[in-house]
């Protein structure tokens, strides 16, 4: 990444989440600790060996009009839902439109669409297959569909890496206004595959939690009962903007994207690794201007899984040292896979706005490998002036994004 | 679905179909209607309209026959031959 003077601010958010329609609802639910794990009693989840997930708080339904429901898959729709946000949080400006630029994530894309289309096929033959399916199903569709929504010309781009795709498209909307290709970037994740394939597939690798006597205490990253991850849904993006293009326009800032680090381990498909890790984190401290000792705070990436909370807090140690707060949001929330990245940037933005780190739900034990500084039973309030958040996914992509205060 | 379905259920059904799919309101959805001069139904949402229609009246329609389609009453006459067809 070049020419870390390039100042970029943070001017807008939108999300829409299992918490809540939009940020300030979902940030208050986490703040209050809560948990929206559901039993899914679809038929479609009857042979399941995993029957919860956290769907979204708000069906996009709700907020869409009916051409926009039908031609979207839902991972489209939430980022749709979540870039109106964003956008009109930011002042809805009249910006030069070839410096306009979108990147939004996904890890899975339209598998929803691919699936119900196929299943017309088998069903009906191929005359009843939707039209709209390609740009449907296509995993660019939900950066598409935003870019010609906002009227953005200056790139639309959809980075896929799993779980770390919201914050890799953070990173690279960064990368953007750094290398001076835009002025103003509206970047984030999305991700709707609460499905049977899906939840089938994820818990053959057993990588879901199997607590079902007990779905709001599922999620529970850094515990020493933790058994793996609770499939989430939802999108989340924010605006970034040079500084000296805000100012002009007198845009409030709500922090500053300092820096981020991208990494591959290169080791495994699904086994992470820290040394990848660290990368990543000392890269986004490096971008950023900051050392070891400014960060004050961490939001992990801590999905529950036995192997990968570990991983990541000898990362977090080895990167960072000992010292910062780190909290595991993904406790409250589920796991949004490509959202999650963006919703968790939020949330650490939030936290330097608020002087506030969520806790981390359902800690009882923390496990003995987890030797970082949870914070964990209520909300720690401190001021937080450098914070990192954390994001990791299957293929070993790494991604730690650095946020200070504006 | 019942088989006795007048002109007018079958306009009503299509004309709902077509207020789901377009956004146009229902009260403007006259019969005469063109559906790419007045309504501005592009190709493939006249697709879209006609895999709905398939779906919602259990009918089949060959492609050719979509190619024919002109105006709202073009549709209600082909459901309306489609179901006989069906039903035959």
């Amino acid at each position: 990444m070049t020419n870390n003077q390039v100042n970029a601010l943070v001017t807008g958010m939108g999300m829409t989440t299992p918490l809540g329609a939009d940020v300030e609802s979902t940030w208050r639910a986490l703040l209050a600790g809560e948990s929206r794990v559901s039993i899914l009693d679809d038929e479609w989840a009857a042979d399941l060996p995993v029957k919860m997930a956290c769907r979204a708080y708000q069906d996009p339904a709700e907020v869409l009009s009916g051409a926009e429901t039908r031609r979207m898959d839902r991972c489209q729709q939430f980022a749709l839902v979540a870039a109106r946000q964003a956008w009109a949080d930011c002042g809805a400006p009249d910006v030069d439109p070839d410096r306009f630029a979108v990147v939004i994530g996904t890890g899975i894309g339209g598998g929803l669409t691919t699936i119900a289309q196929y299943d017309k096929i088998i069903a009906h033959g191929s005359r009843r297959v939707s039209p709209f399916t390609i740009q449907m199903l296509m995993p660019n569709g939900a950066a598409a569909a935003v870019a010609l929504e906002l009227g953005a010309r200056g790139g639309a781009h959809a980075p896929m890496s799993a779980c770390a795709s919201g914050a890799e498209a953070i990173a690279l909307g960064l990368a953007l206004l750094r290398s001076g290709r835009a002025d103003i970037v509206l970047a984030g994740g999305t991700e709707a595959c609460v499905g049977q394939l899906s939840i089938a597939a994820f818990a053959r690798m057993g990588a879901l939690s199997e607590r079902a006597h007990e779905p709001q205490a599922a999620s529970r990253p850094f515990d020493t009962a933790r058994d793996g991850f609770v499939l989430a849904e939802g999108g989340a993006t924010i605006v970034l903007e040079r500084a000296e293009h805000a100012r002009a326009r007198g845009a409030r800032a709500y922090a500053r994207l300092a820096g981020a680090g991208m990494s591959c381990d290169a080791r495994d498909m699904t086994n992470p690794h820290s040394e990848g890790q660290v990368r990543a984190i000392k890269e986004a401290m490096a971008t950023a201007d900051l050392g070891p000792s400014d960060i004050e705070y961490v939001n992990a990436h801590a999905t529950g899984t036995p192997a990968g909370d570990g991983v990541e807090a000898r990362a977090v140690i080895e990167a960072v040292g000992n010292h910062p707060l780190v909290t595991a949001t993904k406790s409250s929330t589920g796991h949004m896979i490509g959202g999650a990245g963006a919703v968790e940037a939020i949330f650490t933005v939030l936290s330097l706005r608020d002087s506030v780190i969520p806790a981390t739900r359902n800690l009882d034990s923390q496990a003995p490998d987890i030797k970082v500084n949870v914070v964990t039973g209520t909300p720690h309030k401190a001021a937080v002036n450098a914070a990192l958040s954390n994001s990791f996914g299957f293929g070993g992509h790494n991604v730690t994004l650095a946020i200070t205060t504006a | 679905m019942s088989m006795a379905m007048t002109d007018e259920d079958i306009l009503d059904r299509v004309t709902t179909i077509i207020e789901e799919i377009t956004d146009i309101p229902k009260t403007e959805l006259l019969p005469g209607k063109s559906l790419t001069e007045d309504l501005e139904v592009d190709s493939l949402t006249k697709i879209e309209l006609a895999v709905t229609i398939q779906d919602e009246f259990d009918i089949e329609v060959e492609d050719e026959k979509l190619k024919e389609l002109k105006t709202v009453q073009d549709i209600v006459d082909l459901v309306r031959s489609a179901r006989l067809a069906t039903a035959s």
